[in-house]
């Protein structure tokens, strides 16, 4: 990975001139009414012209990309703004369901009998490893230079590379943030599971406020939370490089440990049912302390000002001397291997990458952006605070068989965390499971 | 053969095509397919590894237990189903008052699509805000609320009681008609010999009905082992994979291992395992007796 560490001053592709000049939107609060701005009438007639000369009675190549729901219509008014730009490429947005999931599943599917269903892949961090072992993805690597792709956070190139060649360019940075209260614990959150501890048993009340709720329910959230206490306990699930399996270390025994231990003591009993909507809703019924969840709830909280004006992001606590963790997620784009159209679809992933773009889809659906720059330039103290969390997260490890490792995982350590199991044990079988998977 | 016949055969050819590529086709393909190794090792080009996947199948602790519970489920969810929807079918039977109200209103359970039914469920099982415990608790019946899914027998119970709440009105509906088609004269018949009334449901409407509860519990018992979505949305197979079922292990894969061959080999498994089940119900409810 040391290929893509990032470079703190080197140049900035985002340079004014880069990409055609429209006026980067207003920092407004999402509910405002869109407003892309339009470009004068006559340089829409010589655009045409021009066009016109190249693509002549050409019907525009059409590009199929599967997402998630498109609920504020952004990601069809980002499309509309790319199809101006480039008439002669139309995005078409089929939307999925909103389980990342299910949404694999459509893809698997389509994707294996060679449809030729979608042209553009919008990927979570986790499939790229699958998708491109399985022959389905373009090499993206030599599209551009190594500086251009040195603006983004490492991580999320990191969860686009598949034997150190880059499948998918990030366009949102998803990572694994600690919310507390302000109101409770003033500006000073824990920085050690020591620390958070005692804040969480002191400002727990009697009456149903609990000190910490996190997602324990067996499903993707569950490894994604463990990783971060055993990150921070200093341990380690699967080292891509040598395939080493860390989960019967110390470490990982006493992360196992904590974690089980807050179950009916700083967590509800219930915890381990909770996907991210159950651990949030109880967060913001004065429920919780603390709160382990993505940046999204961020975004929701708009909803409710008065309340998240009393609460504060820190990045996951961690053991004395050991950094903290932070669990990398976040979509982005790849290319369909065996569409007609590769250079069409670059085309568009050039543009979505682009500043205006990003401010777009950042200002619009709160989306984070994967590039640096964008958090450089940004004066809200909220940014750059994430970005500071976001630059620990630590990608999950990119193997072809990741559904089964996490599988697995996902099966011990719910197992024992509702005490079907002892923590050493549910650890123990794992890595034995674990081991017999990657022979 | 004449031409009476010949004609019959080409009227019947459309169907015989549709079937053979509906139902034969992928039943052959999936057996096929279970003699390949075909997955992201083989780079997913099918290798011939002739029994090698039902050895591994045989030897795959997991998927056996994922078939007990299967089948633990289906038994129980069947045996309340049935139970409730024959008390609910005479009950319709025989209220002339507001039938076909309570028929259309118990069908909505039915109708509602179950990942959205499951949603809910998961918020009435809540530990904080859930239904079930405020109700437990205000009664007295639990001194403390308790987290439903967090635990293997409960959570196994939640799962029971969500299919049993949903697809007791199919039961219900498939037995009234049932109901309706016994010949009330043989009822009439039997109290005017002095039979009581449970004398009459036991000697008379059930063993007329038996046809029908066959048909039903038979339907119920293919839908129930094959369960997936409830599963699938209201504890993903957990807590620790105690409540995972065949059919969310044979996805998993599929789908997400992309392991075809092993997945299809796990498929041809479930499908003796049912053939047997179906086999047991006929012992049990469909032959004809003596």
């Amino acid at each position: 990975m040391q290929a893509f560490r990032c470079r703190a001053n080197g140049p900035n592709p985002f340079q004014p001139g880069a990409t055609p000049q429209v006026p980067a939107p207003s920092r407004v609060r999402a509910e405002s009414p869109a407003h892309l701005r339009r470009p004068s009438r006559l340089a829409i007639a010589i655009f045409a012209l021009f066009c016109s000369t190249a693509f002549l009675a050409a019907k525009p190549v059409e590009l199929r990309v599967l997402m998630e729901p498109d609920g504020r219509g952004a990601w069809r008014a980002l499309f509309e703004e790319f199809h101006r730009r480039h008439p002669e490429i139309r995005i078409r947005l089929i939307e999925g369901p909103a389980s990342t999931d299910a949404r694999e599943d459509l893809y698997v599917n389509a994707l294996l009998s060679g449809t030729g269903d979608f042209d553009l892949v919008y990927a979570d961090t986790i499939w790229i490893p699958k998708f491109a072992s399985a022959g389905w993805l373009a090499d993206l690597t030599d599209r551009w230079p190594r500086e251009r792709w040195d603006d983004f956070v490492p991580a999320a190139i990191q969860g686009g590379t598949h034997k150190s060649r880059i499948y998918r360019v990030p366009v949102q940075l998803n990572g694994g943030l600690l919310y507390y209260r302000r109101d409770l614990i003033g500006d000073d959150p824990p920085a050690t599971f020591e620390e958070f501890v005692q804040m969480a048993k002191q400002h727990a009340t009697a009456d149903g406020r609990w000190g910490f709720v996190w997602q324990g329910k067996q499903y993707e959230g569950l490894v994604c939370n463990f990783l971060e206490i055993l990150g921070g306990f200093g341990g380690f699930w699967i080292d891509p490089e040598t395939r080493e399996i860390g989960l019967e270390r110390p470490e990982a025994v006493a992360a196992l440990e904590f974690l089980r231990d807050t179950v009916g003591t700083i967590s509800p009993p219930g915890v381990t049912t909770y996907a991210e909507e159950e651990s949030r809703l109880l967060f913001e019924n004065d429920g919780a302390v603390f709160l382990r969840n993505w940046p999204y709830v961020l975004r929701l909280g708009g909803r409710d000002a008065a309340f998240y004006d009393r609460v504060g992001i820190a990045p996951m606590p961690s053991q004395p001397g050991v950094d903290p963790v932070s669990t990398f997620g976040g979509a982005g784009f790849a290319i369909v291997k065996s569409t007609p159209h590769p250079d069409a679809a670059w085309a568009f992933i050039e543009f979505v990458t682009s500043p205006w773009a990003v401010e777009f889809l950042n200002e619009r659906i709160g989306l984070q952006p994967a590039v640096r720059s964008f958090y450089k330039n940004s004066d809200d103290p909220v940014q750059r605070k994430l970005l500071e969390v976001l630059e620990t997260t630590r990608p999950r490890p990119p193997l072809p068989q990741y559904a089964q490792a996490t599988d697995i995982l996902q099966r011990y350590v719910s197992a024992a965390l509702t005490r079907q199991l002892e923590p050493r044990e549910a650890l123990r079988r794992a890595s034995q499971e674990t081991r017999r998977l990657l022979e | 053969m004449t031409a009476r016949e010949r004609s019959a055969w080409m009227l019947l050819s459309p169907l015989i095509v549709l079937v053979a590529g509906l139902a034969v086709y992928p039943v052959l393909r999936t057996v096929f397919l279970s003699l390949f190794t075909q997955n992201l090792s083989t780079g997913l080009e099918p290798v011939f590894s002739g029994f090698e996947n039902y050895s591994r199948a045989l030897a795959d602790r997991h998927f056996w237990e994922t078939v007990l519970r299967t089948l633990r489920f289906t038994v129980l969810a069947v045996g309340f189903e049935l139970a409730l929807g024959l008390a609910a079918a005479l009950a319709l039977h025989h209220s002339a008052f507001g039938r076909d109200l309570a028929r259309t209103a118990a069908l909505v359970p039915w109708v509602l699509p179950t990942s959205a039914l499951a949603l809910a469920w998961i918020w009435i099982f809540n530990d904080q805000f859930g239904v079930v415990n405020d109700l437990l608790t205000r009664t007295g019946l639990l001194s403390e609320p308790l987290a439903w899914l967090a635990r293997p027998d409960t959570a196994f119970a939640a799962l029971v009681a969500a299919d049993v709440w949903k697809t007791t009105p199919f039961m219900t509906l498939l037995l009234l008609a049932g109901l309706q088609t016994i010949p009330t004269d043989v009822l009439e018949a039997a109290q005017i010999d002095g039979a009581s009334r449970w004398q009459r449901l036991w000697r008379i409407t059930l063993p007329l009905l038996r046809p029908t509860i066959f048909v039903a519990v038979l339907f119920r018992a293919l839908q129930s082992f094959g369960i997936f979505d409830l599963v699938f949305v209201m504890t993903g197979g957990g807590p620790g994979g105690s409540t995972e079922t065949v059919a969310l292990y044979t996805y998993r894969n599929f789908l997400r291992y992309l392991d075809f061959g092993y997945g299809a080999t796990l498929l041809v498994l479930g499908s003796v395992v049912l053939a047997a089940v179906t086999g047991l119900i006929w012992i049990l409810l469909g032959r004809e007796r003596r």
